[in-house]
C-alpha cells in the first residue's frame, strides 16, 4: 500500500464525511500526501539522528537544505519511497559528517566555495523546476532568484557570525547543508537523482 | 450529539489545512522534500 493509496482512502472518508456541494477529494489527498510524507520523513530523520547522537547537527543541516529548497527548487526522485531513503541519508549523512571540527581558515575555505557556487547556481539555474511543476513565467523566476539570493545572504551572515564565535560543527552543517541542496539545483544534482531513479 | 459535533468541527478543520497544504504544494516555493505527488487538475492553472 502506497502513501498515494492511504491520503485517496482517507480523502474519500474525509470527503464523504463533510458532504460539501463539490468534490474536493482529490484536493484532500493531494494535501495528505504532501503532509503525510513531510511528517514521515522528519519522523525518521529525527529518529535517526537522535539514534546517532547528532540530533542539533541533523537538525541544522535540516532547515539549511530546507531553506535553500524553498526556494531554490531543485531535482526530484520519481516516488516517495526512493526520496524517503535519499534525503534522509544525505541529511542524516551530513549531520554525521558535520561532527568533524575542522580549524576556522579551513571552514571559511570551504565556505566561501560554497558562498561561489550557491551565488552560480542562484544565477545561473534557480528555480530549479520539474516536469510535474513547470515554472515558465520570467517575472516568477525572477522573483525566485530574488528570494534565493536574500536566503544565501542570510546564510552568509549566520556562517561569518558561527566562524566568529568558534563554533564550528554548527558551521560546518550549514555549509553541507547548503552544498547539498545547491547541488541538485544544478544540471549535476538533476543527472546524478535521474541516474540513481534509473537503477534503483 | 457532542461527539458528532466535535468530530465535524475536526473534519472540517482537517478539510481547511489540507486545502492550506494543497495550496502551498503547487506554489513555486517547493516544499524541502524529494517527491512530487500529482498535482490534481482542479488546483493546475
Amino acid at each position: 500500500m502506497t502513501l498515494a493509496t492511504v491520503s485517496n482512502h482517507i480523502a474519500v472518508y474525509l470527503d464523504k464525511n463533510l458532504a460539501t456541494n463539490q468534490d474536493n477529494s482529490e484536493i484532500y489527498a493531494y494535501g495528505l500526501e504532501i503532509l503525510l510524507g513531510a511528517v514521515i520523513k522528519l519522523s525518521i530523520v529525527f529518529l535517526l539522528g537522535w539514534i546517532f547522537n547528532v540530533f542539533g547537527l541533523t537538525l541544522i543541516v535540516l532547515v539549511t537544505y530546507a531553506a535553500f529548497r524553498c526556494f531554490g527548487g531543485g531535482a526530484h526522485m520519481s516516488t516517495y519511497l526512493k526520496c524517503l531513503l535519499l534525503g534522509t541519508t544525505v541529511v542524516v549523512g551530513m549531520g554525521l559528517l558535520s561532527q568533524f571540527n575542522l580549524a576556522t581558515h579551513l571552514l571559511a575555505y570551504i565556505a566561501t566555495f560554497a558562498l561561489v557556487f550557491a551565488l552560480f547556481v542562484c544565477y545561473k539555474w534557480v528555480p530549479g523546476d520539474t516536469e510535474k511543476k513547470p515554472i515558465s513565467d520570467r517575472e516568477v523566476r525572477n522573483r525566485q532568484k530574488r528570494k534565493m539570493a536574500i536566503i544565501i545572504a542570510v546564510w552568509g551572515l549566520i556562517i561569518l557570525y558561527l566562524l566568529h564565535h568558534s563554533l564550528n560543527t554548527y558551521a560546518l552543517a550549514m555549509i553541507l547543508g547548503s552544498i547539498s541542496s545547491v547541488f541538485l539545483i544544478a544540471p549535476w544534482g538533476y543527472s546524478l537523482l535521474t541516474t540513481i531513479d534509473k537503477w534503483t | 450529539m457532542m461527539k458528532t459535533k466535535l468530530q465535524k468541527l475536526a473534519m472540517s478543520s482537517l478539510a481547511i489545512a489540507l486545502m492550506f497544504i494543497a495550496g502551498t504544494g503547487v506554489s513555486p516555493n517547493s516544499w524541502f522534500i524529494a517527491y512530487e505527488p500529482n498535482i490534481p487538475e482542479s488546483l493546475k492553472r
